[in-house]
C-alpha cells in the first residue's frame, strides 16, 4: 500500500490492517514479543498486566467463532476487557452505515478495534475514519488479508525451520478467494522466501498473481515437488456453487494433500492449515493426523502472536 | 455587448482556423474573424486579452450522467446545467437510466424544454432503446426520435437476449437511428468493482475481466456487419477493444466510439489505498490500456471523449470500496484535462478539439458551425495559465466526488451560449 497508515514514526506498528506494507523489523519484532507470551499459558495464572484498564473490542460484521474467540483470550491474557459485538445480527441489518456504527461504538472508549468484515478494505475504511488513538486490527476483510493468521502461520514455521531465506514454500487450495493466502504471501515474501508457488486449479488462482511475488502452479504433484512447507487453504462449500469446482469428490481427487502426494515433498516437510479442516475435501486425515501436521500448534502461536500485536499496538 | 477577442488561439473544427487571431463578436453574431480587427472602443465593447487563450466553439460532451428526471435527492437538472456552463459544455448528451426511465416523448420532451427554459447549455437526450432498459420490448422509437431524442442508449444496462439485440439492431437500421451501446457484457461484469488484475487481486477485490467489453464488442459489430446499423460504442476501456473497432471500421462497419476521460487520465493503480473516488464505471485499467487508449485517440479509431460525470453523494462513496457507488463529478475538471492529454501525449490540439466538438455533433447528426460567420455562435474561452485544484468547495456540480485530485493547468473562463455570455470566470 502506497498510502501505509499501519506505521508510525520509529518504525513502529500503528494499526494492523494488511502484512501488504509491513517490513521485515515489524514482523520480526512481532515474533520476538510472540516469544516472551508463549509460556504464559503454561502458568497458574495465565495473565500479564500489558492491556489493563485498555477496552479491545471485536467488532465481527461476519459471524466466525473460532477466530473471535482467539482474540478474546489474548486480550484477556493481556488484561485487557473485552467487549464482543456480533454486527453482522444487529446494526447493519437495520440499514445502519458501517461509519456510523463504529461512530457509536467509538463513544464507548475503546482502544483497540478487532475487525472482521465481509468486504475488503473495510478495516483500513475504518482506521482511516476513527480518532488515531484507537487501533485495529484486521481479523479477516473480504477477500483481502487475514494478517494475524499470515503471521502466526509464518512464526508457526519459523519454529520449525532455521531460515526463511532457504525455504521453498507451497501454498495450496482457493488462491482466488482467500484472504489467508494473500496475508501468507505478503509475509513469507518479507521474511525472504525465495520460492513461493501457489497451487490451484485455474478457476481458484486470482488474474496476474505472479505480481504477488509467487510461482503458480495448477498441477499438485509438480507444485510439491521437493518444498519444506505446506500452507493448505480450506475450501469454502460455496465455491461448488458459481461452477468454481466440480464436486469436493474431484477437488480431493486432484488437488485434496495425501500421504502419496506428501512424499513428493522433502522428508522433513511441515504442513498447515488455517482451519477449520475439511477431511477427505482439502487434505485427507493419514495428512491431517501425522507427524508433519502442526495445525494444533499453530492455535496455541496464534494467540501468543495475536497478544505481541495489541501490546505492540498499545506501546507510546 | 460586444466583443473583440485579440490575439486569441482558435480552435475551430469546422473552418479548420487554428491559429492565433481577432475575432469580433457584435450583436451576439461573429462578425469577423482575421488578424488586427480594430475597433472604436465603446462602452458596450469589451476588448479581451488573448494571451494564454483558447477559444472552442460549441463542446460536446456524448456521455454524461445528469440524474434527472428523478434522482433529485442527488442533484436537480438546474445545477448540473449550470456546472456544465461553468464547464464551457455547451451540448450534453445524456443517458436515459433516469427516474422514470427516459422510455416516452414526453419525458424527452420535458428535458429539452427544461433545459432550454435555462437558456443555458443544451441537452440533446439519448431514448432508452427498451422500454424500461429491460431489455425485453423495444421502446418506440420513432416516436422518441420525432420528440427529440437524438439516438439510444441502454445507459450502463446491456440486453442480454441477443434475440432483442438483433431485433434493436434491424429496427434501428430501418429508421437509420443510431444506437449508443456500452459494452459490458452482464454475466461477467456484475458484482465487479475494478479491472481483473494485479491491483484487484492484491486489495482483494472482485475484479471484472476485460473480456466482459472485448466479446460485447465483438458481438455489436456483427450485428452490425448484418444489419447495416450505425452503432456507436461508449467508453470504451480495453487495449483489446481498439483493435476491434479500428478492423472493423477498416471493414467499413457503421462504427463510431468515446472514450472516458477517466480512462484517458487515471489507472487502476489509483484505486489503492481503497480510493472510492476512483470507482469508476468502467473501471479503471492497467497503463498498457491507457497507452493504447491514447494511441486510439491518435489514430483516429477513437471517434470521441466524454466526460463521464456522474454525480454521487459523498455518503455513496464513504464507504468500503465494493459498496460505494461507481462514478466521478467530471464536468468542471473535463476540459482541463483533455488538454493535459493533448499536453502529456503530443497529440495536436486542432485534433485532441475535434473528438469533444465536430466529431460527437457527427455522431448525433447535429450540424456543427462553429465560429462561421454572421451565426449566433456558441463557445467557450480556456485560459491555460491559470493553475487549480479541484475542491469540494468551489465545485457547482452537486457531485462532489471527484477523482482527479490533482493540481490542473487552465481553466474554462468564459461560456458564450448563442453569441451571450452567459458564464464568467472571476
Amino acid at each position: 500500500m502506497k498510502n501505509n497508515i499501519q506505521i508510525k514514526k520509529g518504525n513502529k506498528l500503528n494499526h494492523l490492517l494488511s502484512i501488504d506494507g509491513l517490513n521485515l523489523e515489524i514482523i520480526q519484532k512481532i515474533f520476538s514479543t510472540a516469544d516472551s507470551f508463549l509460556n504464559i499459558e503454561k502458568r497458574d495464572v495465565k495473565k500479564v498486566p500489558l492491556l489493563r484498564g485498555k477496552t479491545v473490542c471485536n467488532l465481527f460484521f461476519e459471524n466466525s467463532t473460532r477466530t473471535r474467540t482467539t482474540f478474546e483470550i489474548a486480550a484477556k491474557r493481556l488484561s485487557a476487557d473485552v467487549i464482543n459485538l456480533n454486527i453482522a445480527t444487529s446494526s447493519q441489518s437495520k440499514g445502519e452505515s458501517i461509519l456510523d456504527t463504529v461512530n457509536n461504538l467509538i463513544a464507548m472508549h475503546s482502544d483497540i478495534f478487532v475487525v472482521r468484515h465481509n468486504q475488503s478494505g473495510a478495516p483500513y475504511f475504518i482506521a482511516k475514519n476513527i480518532n488515531p488513538d484507537i487501533k485495529v486490527i484486521n481479523a479477516g476483510d473480504g477477500n483481502h488479508e487475514h494478517p494475524t493468521q499470515g503471521l502466526l502461520d509464518t512464526y508457526t514455521i519459523s519454529k520449525y525451520k532455521k531460515d526463511f531465506r532457504s525455504l521453498k514454500i507451497a501454498i495450496v487450495g482457493d488462491i482466488k478467494h482467500s484472504r489467508v493466502a494473500r496475508s501468507e504471501i505478503a509475509a513469507l515474501n518479507i521474511l525472504g522466501v525465495p520460492e513461493i508457488r501457489v497451487i490451484a486449479p485455474k478457476t481458484l488462482m486470482p488474474a496476474d498473481v505472479e505480481n504477488l511475488g509467487v510461482h503458480p502452479y495448477n498441477d499438485l504433484k509438480y507444485g510439491l515437488k521437493g518444498v519444506d512447507v505446506v500452507m493448505m487453504l480450506r475450501l469454502q462449500k460455496e465455491r461448488m456453487d458459481k461452477a468454481l469446482i466440480p464436486s469436493e469428490h474431484e477437488y480431493f481427487k486432484t488437488y485434496g494433500l495425501n500421504m502419496n502426494i506428501l512424499k513428493l515433498a522433502k522428508n522433513d516437510v511441515i504442513v498447515l492449515h488455517p482451519g477449520p479442516m475439511n477431511r477427505g475435501v482439502e487434505i485427507d486425515s493419514t495428512v491431517a493426523d501425522s507427524k508433519h501436521a502442526l495445525i494444533l500448534p499453530q492455535v496455541s502461536y496464534g494467540i501468543a502472536i495475536r497478544m505481541a500485536v495489541m501490546a505492540l499496538l498499545m506501546e507510546k | 455587448m460586444n466583443y473583440l477577442f485579440k490575439n486569441i488561439l482558435v480552435l475551430d473544427p469546422y473552418s479548420e482556423i487554428n491559429t492565433i487571431t481577432d475575432v469580433l463578436l457584435r450583436n451576439n453574431k461573429i462578425e469577423d474573424i482575421k488578424k488586427n480587427i480594430s475597433i472604436k472602443q465603446t462602452k458596450n465593447t469589451k476588448i479581451i486579452d488573448g494571451k494564454d487563450k483558447i477559444l472552442i466553439p460549441d463542446i460536446v460532451d456524448i456521455y454524461c450522467d445528469l440524474k434527472s428526471p428523478g434522482h433529485e435527492y442527488k442533484d436537480i437538472l438546474e445545477t448540473e446545467l449550470k456546472s456544465a456552463l461553468k464547464s464551457g459544455l455547451t451540448t450534453l448528451v445524456c443517458h436515459p437510466n433516469t427516474e422514470p426511465i427516459l422510455d416516452e416523448p414526453s419525458l424527452i420532451k420535458n428535458l429539452i424544454s427544461i433545459s432550454k427554459k435555462e437558456d443555458s447549455v443544451r441537452v440533446a437526450p439519448l431514448a432508452a432503446i427498451t422500454k424500461k432498459l429491460e431489455g425485453l420490448q423495444l421502446a418506440e422509437m420513432m416516436e422518441l426520435e420525432q420528440g427529440g431524442a437524438v439516438g439510444f442508449s441502454q445507459a450502463e444496462n446491456s440486453i442480454q437476449d441477443t434475440s432483442i439485440l438483433l431485433k434493436a439492431f434491424e429496427y434501428a437500421s430501418t429508421f437509420d437511428f443510431t444506437l449508443f451501446l456500452r459494452a459490458n457484457e452482464s454475466s461477467l461484469s456484475e458484482n465487479t468493482y475494478a479491472n481483473e488484475s494485479q491491483v484487484a487481486t492484491r486489495l482483494g477485490i472482485k475484479g471484472q475481466n476485460k473480456l466482459a467489453e472485448i466479446i460485447e464488442i465483438q458481438k455489436y459489430i456483427e450485428l452490425a456487419k448484418l444489419t447495416n446499423a450505425k452503432i456507436h460504442i461508449s467508453k470504451l476501456s480495453c487495449r483489446e477493444s481498439i483493435g476491434l473497432v479500428k478492423k472493423a471500421k477498416s471493414e467499413k462497419v457503421n462504427i463510431t466510439c468515446d472514450v472516458s476521460i477517466n480512462n484517458l487520465t487515471l489507472t487502476e493503480n489509483d484505486i489503492d489505498n481503497y480510493n472510492t473516488l476512483c470507482h469508476l464505471q468502467p473501471p479503471l485499467r492497467s497503463v498498457k490500456d491507457k497507452t493504447a487508449l491514447i494511441q486510439g485517440l491518435k489514430d483516429h479509431t477513437i471517434d470521441a471523449i466524454c466526460s463521464d460525470h456522474c454525480p454521487v453523494e459523498l455518503d455513496r462513496k464513504q464507504l468500503p470500496f465494493e459498496e460505494s457507488e461507481p462514478g466521478s463529478s467530471n464536468f468542471e475538471t473535463f476540459i482541463s484535462l483533455v488538454f493535459k492529454v493533448a499536453n502529456e501525449n503530443k497529440i495536436p490540439y486542432s485534433e485532441i478539439i475535434k473528438k469533444i466538438s465536430i466529431n460527437p455533433a457527427n455522431i448525433i447528426k447535429e450540424k456543427y458551425l462553429g465560429m462561421k460567420k454572421n451565426t449566433k455562435a456558441t463557445f467557450t474561452i480556456f485560459d491555460k495559465s491559470i493553475i487549480w485544484r479541484p475542491n469540494v468547495a468551489d465545485t457547482t456540480s452537486s457531485g462532489k466526488n471527484i477523482a482527479h485530485q490533482y493540481e490542473m493547468n487552465g481553466k474554462v473562463i468564459m461560456t458564450f451560449i448563442n453569441g451571450k455570455n452567459k458564464y464568467k470566470y472571476n
